[in-house]
Parts: C-alpha cells; structure tokens; sequence
C-alpha cells in the first residue's frame, strides 16, 4: 500500500513543475521572437522596451513591429492547440486535429473568395483588408456546419465525422484550388501566403480581436475538463457513468471550430499545431483533461512561435510563412505516430 | 416475490428497422443475482441495455423504483444504476485509480477536485475488487482478469444499489471468469446490491445466480428461481438442443450438458 500511496503525490509535484518550465520556455521565447530581427535587440533592450524604458528605437521596433507579431503567433498557436485537444478527446481519435473537420479549408474558402469577389481591374482590394478574417470566420463556420449536419443526418459517430470532415475539406481544397487558377494571378499569391499560414502582417487589432475571442471561450474551457475525463470512456461506459454523451460532444466540438475558425481567420491555416501539441501534451502531462489542456495550450503557443522564428531567420532576409515551418516539423512526426500506432496495434 | 427494483413493460426495442424484442413483460428482483441468458440474437443484451437507458424503446416502458426511466435526469439514474459495458475501452496509459475515479462523475461538481467522499469510496471500490496493490498501475499493464476487475471497481465506484452486467466474463479463462463471478456475489452478499447479469455460458449462471431469464426471439421463454427454469426441458427448447441437466456433486447446483439435436440418443448415459 506505500508504493501506491507515494506515486500520485510525485506526479502532483511533477505536474505543475512541468508546466512551469513550459511557461518559463515560452517567455524565452517572446524575448528571442521580440529580439531577432533585421536588427537584434539583446533580451535587455526587449525588457526595457517592454516596460516603456528603452531607448525610443527599441520602442518602436517592439511595440509596432515584432510585438504584436510575436503575440499573434503564441495566440494562434493557443487556439488551434485547445481546439485539437478537444477535437482528439471528443472523437476518441489521436489523429483528429482541426484541418480534418473542414475548418481551416472551409476558411481557405473564404478567403480566396474574397479576394477574388473584392478585386478590381487593377488588383486592388476594393474593401478594406481588415474584412479577410471575417470572410474566413464565415468560410470555416459555414463547411464546418456542412460537417456538422451531415453527421447529424447520418446519426454517425465521431468515425462518420472525421470521414464527412476528411471528404469537405476535400471538396473545399478543391474549389480554392480552382478560384486560384480562375482568379487574378497577384491575388492567387496572396492567397497562397495565407493558405501556407502566416503571421506576417500581424496587427494590434488582430492580436486585440483574437485575444477577446479566446476569452470568451475561456469560461467553457474552465467547465469541460471533468467531462472531457469522462471521454476517455467508450461512448456507452460514459453514458453508464451519466455523461450526456451526445450533447457533450457536440458541446466539444462547437468550441473547438470556434477556436480554429478564430485562430485560421488572422493567421490561415498553420498546420500540424492542432495535432502535435495536444499529442505532446499528453505524453508530458497525460491524460486528464486540466493540465492536458494548459500543457496543450502552452505548447501550441511554443510550436508557433518557435516556428516563426525560424521562417524568419532560416533564409533570412526572405521569410517563410509560419505554416511551411510546421508543417516541415510537424509532418515527420506525424508519420512518427502512425508508425508507432501501427506497430503498437500488431 | 420479492419487490423488484426495475420492470419492463410491454416494452418493445429494435435497433433501426429490425424489432429486437416485442412487447416484453419482466420484474427483476431486489437484492439479488439475475441472470440473462438465451441464444444470441435473442435480446438478452438488449434488454440490458434498454434498462440501462443506452437504448430507446419503440414502444412500452421501463420502469426504475417506481418511476420510468425517462423521468430520472441522467445523474440521477447513474446513482441508481451502474453498467459494466459488454466491451468497455479506457486508454492504456490511465492508471486505476484514475480509471476507477470515473465512476464519480455522477457525484462531481464540474469545477471541482475529487471530495473525500469520492476518494473513500474509490479507496473502498479498489480494495472490494483485490486491486489495491495496483491502484496506480496503468490499465494496459494489467492481465485479463484484473483489468475486469478494474471496471468492476469503477462501476462500483457509482454507488448505485443497481449493477448491469454484460458478459463480465467474456474473453476471461475459467480461473478468471470464476474469480470475476465470486466477486459479484460478494457484492450482492456483502453490500446487497441487485445485480443482473448477461452470461453465455449456462453453468457459471446456475452455479452464480439465485434467479435466471432465458430469452428466446425476443420472447421470455422462462423465468424464476434457478432451479424452476434450469431444466433439461426448457433449455433444450431455449436454445434448440438436446441436454442433460445433473447435479453439481458438490454445491447440488445443475449443470446441463449439451448435445446436438438428435444426437443424445445415440450416446446413451451410462
């Protein structure tokens, strides 16, 4: 009965100390994301420009520049990283992430339309560019309810709507590639940038709006983790503990394209963030659903950032959008898990 | 009889179009082991399941105490009535204390550590199932038996004076399948819950249950004390076979050795 008492108390002390150097990982990471640049700023110079006592260079550089940049990456890191956790956990998949529901596709959809309805003759967008997320906001809600209502009409579980989600994002990848050729070729490599997923262009507003729209979530987010837990049941052993399996999964998945269709709408469709950050989190932490939704936040946050710091640095003074960085880690490390999966399920 | 802690009536179930079981009458004792038994096909998991309110009814109802089931909230119910799953799935890395925590959902505040109340009784659940020792072993470092005895743990960790059981001792070899079984009539004995439960095999359930159904079509065939309905008679009409009923020779439960139709006269007894 001692060994059995000690082994909760240590990973109760391992935990949080895990999550703390998640945290400390993360700042490093703002400070070396503020500091790089086409000219470096030494982590002091950041912090003081930071606390508003830098030199009025330094201030400009990090407040206007790199700032909000590195902001909107961690944001949208968050984002897609809760979404896939919620998405992996309510369909009992491993492999589920955000781009499989036809979220981040149906934004793509969006966006592409959008530039190509609000072009005129001489390529210029004949509304404001500030409307592109609210165009992708309506492209993801609008395939991710096609999703939605097909599975519902099925009465299918959470296979039928990986499969209706896979087949969407399908058709939806489909129709941009065909706006794309149809379309203006200097629109076309716009789109392409936000199609890779990029962080680039981040402003106050996005970083502002974004920020609101993960609090907003955060209230649910507080509420799920005891029946997220209950998820790790089959559909039936849940219900026979009293779980609403099918209100609560819907509920699930609701905040998880909230979140994706939140995070592609400023930043596109960064890929493999959704996927590897809660499967990381869930080796690190494991499985219940409290520190396995903060470590997966912060660890999405980590990826993105990470990311963009390379594509700005890899060839520099090109910049590689965000998105080609992740999906150049992320894709290796998915075949990984298929291959470890299929070894374990032999 | 005995009360009786939950009854269909006139209840009907089908899964789409396909009617499993029409117009089935049934009471189930209190505080005792009543085992579902019949061919396959023949509703008996249905029609726990359909008690457990995993399954719509087309038509009838199923009675809980002395409400119908629609009229209990989910949480509610949950206290009421436990269910082991014919194949219940957790994660292999979840250790079983975790798993056998799961059972509390019904009784946890959605913002909320475990109270002392839900770490007692799940203290309690694992030492009623001989895990103690392995409270914090990953569910998939566990053999076959004990990790039966793991969601035996969690589903006694509801605290619900029901228990369902479908098939515990499926995929078990006989040693476990008799453990798992010793452990239900403890739990009858020893904390006087009702338990019903589905079993294949006809020998383990005379030798374990105090009452028995025999479903056949989607029909009760038979009912009552083991010994009223555990005859040569009824089971080879149940399940379309010739047999034999003797005698345990130690406890004076029956046993039933099947034959093929047609063929028991051929190798007489003795």
């Amino acid at each position: 009965m001692n060994g059995t008492k000690a082994d909760p108390g240590r990973r109760a002390f391992i935990r949080p100390g895990i999550i703390a150097a998640l945290v400390v990982l993360l700042c490093l990471l703002l400070l070396l994301a503020i500091g790089i640049g086409s000219s470096w700023l030494s982590p002091e110079r950041v912090l003081r420009a930071l606390l508003g006592d830098g030199e009025r260079m330094d201030q400009v550089i990090v407040h206007t520049l790199r700032l909000p940049r590195a902001l909107l990456a961690a944001e949208a890191g968050v984002c897609l990283a809760l979404a896939g956790a919620l998405l992996q956990r309510a369909t009992r998949n491993p492999l589920a992430s955000p781009s499989v529901v036809g979220v981040v596709d149906g934004a793509a959809v969006g966006v592409v339309l959008f530039l190509w309805l609000f072009s005129n003759e001489a390529n210029a967008l004949t509304v404001s560019i500030d409307f592109q997320p609210v165009a992708a906001a309506i492209g993801a809600v609008v395939f991710a309810a096609i999703v939605g209502l097909l599975t519902w009409l099925d009465d299918g579980g959470p296979m039928r709507l990986i499969i209706y989600g896979v087949a969407i994002a399908a058709l939806a990848s489909a129709i941009v590639t065909l706006l794309i050729i149809l379309g203006p070729v200097y629109r076309a490599s716009q789109a392409l940038i936000w199609l890779a997923g990029s962080v680039h262009q981040a402003h106050w507003d996005d970083v502002v709006t974004l920020a609101g729209l993960l609090a907003m979530s955060l209230p649910l987010l507080v509420l799920v983790p005891r029946v997220m837990d209950q998820f790790l049941l089959d559909d039936d052993t849940a219900a026979a503990t009293g779980l609403a399996v099918g209100v609560m999964r819907a509920l699930l998945l609701l905040i998880a394209v909230y979140l994706t269709a939140s995070a592609v709408s400023f930043v596109g469709g960064i890929a493999f963030v959704g996927l590897i950050a809660p499967h990381v989190a869930r080796l690190i932490l494991g499985q219940t659903a409290g520190p396995y939704l903060v470590g997966s936040a912060l660890i999405g946050a980590i990826i993105v950032l990470a990311s963009d710091i390379v594509a700005r640095v890899i060839l520099a003074p090109l910049e590689l959008p965000t998105g080609a960085v992740t999906a150049l880690v992320g894709a290796p490390y998915f075949l990984f898990i298929l291959v470890r999966r299929g070894r374990s399920h032999a | 009889m005995r009360d009786s802690f939950a009854s269909f009536e006139s209840a009907s179930v089908g899964y789409r179009e396909t009617l499993v079981f029409r117009d089935l009458n049934l009471s189930l004792p209190q505080g005792r082991i009543t085992a579902l038994c019949g061919p396959n096909g023949s509703g008996k998991s249905t029609a726990l399941r359909a008690m457990r309110g995993l399954l719509g009814l087309e038509a009838g109802l199923v009675m809980i105490g002395d409400r119908p089931l629609e009229a209990w909230s989910l949480r509610d119910l949950a206290k009421q009535v436990a269910m082991l799953t014919q194949a219940p799935s957790a994660p292999d890395e979840i250790s079983v204390a975790d798993l056998v925590m799961l059972g509390r959902f019904a009784y946890r505040r959605a913002f909320a550590g475990p109270t002392a109340e839900d770490r007692s009784i799940v203290d309690r659940a694992i030492a009623a199932c001989d895990l103690g020792d392995l409270a914090e072993r990953p569910l998939g470092a566990l053999s076959g038996g004990q990790s039966q005895r793991a969601w035996i743990a969690m589903v006694l960790a509801q605290d619900a004076p029901v228990i369902l059981l479908d098939e515990p001792t499926n995929h078990l070899d006989i040693a476990h399948a008799l453990e798992t079984l010793e452990l239900v009539r403890r739990l009858k004995r020893g904390q006087g819950k009702s338990i019903v439960v589905v079993l294949h095999d006809l020998n383990l359930a005379a030798k374990y249950a105090d009452h028995m159904v025999l479903f056949r079509k989607g029909q009760v065939a038979a009912e009552g004390a083991v010994a009223e309905v555990f005859t040569q008679g009824t089971i080879a009409k149940v399940f379309d076979i010739e047999c034999r009923v003797i005698e345990d020779p130690l406890h004076g439960r029956p046993i039933c050795i099947p034959y093929p139709r047609g063929r028991a006269a051929e190798h007489p007894a003795g």
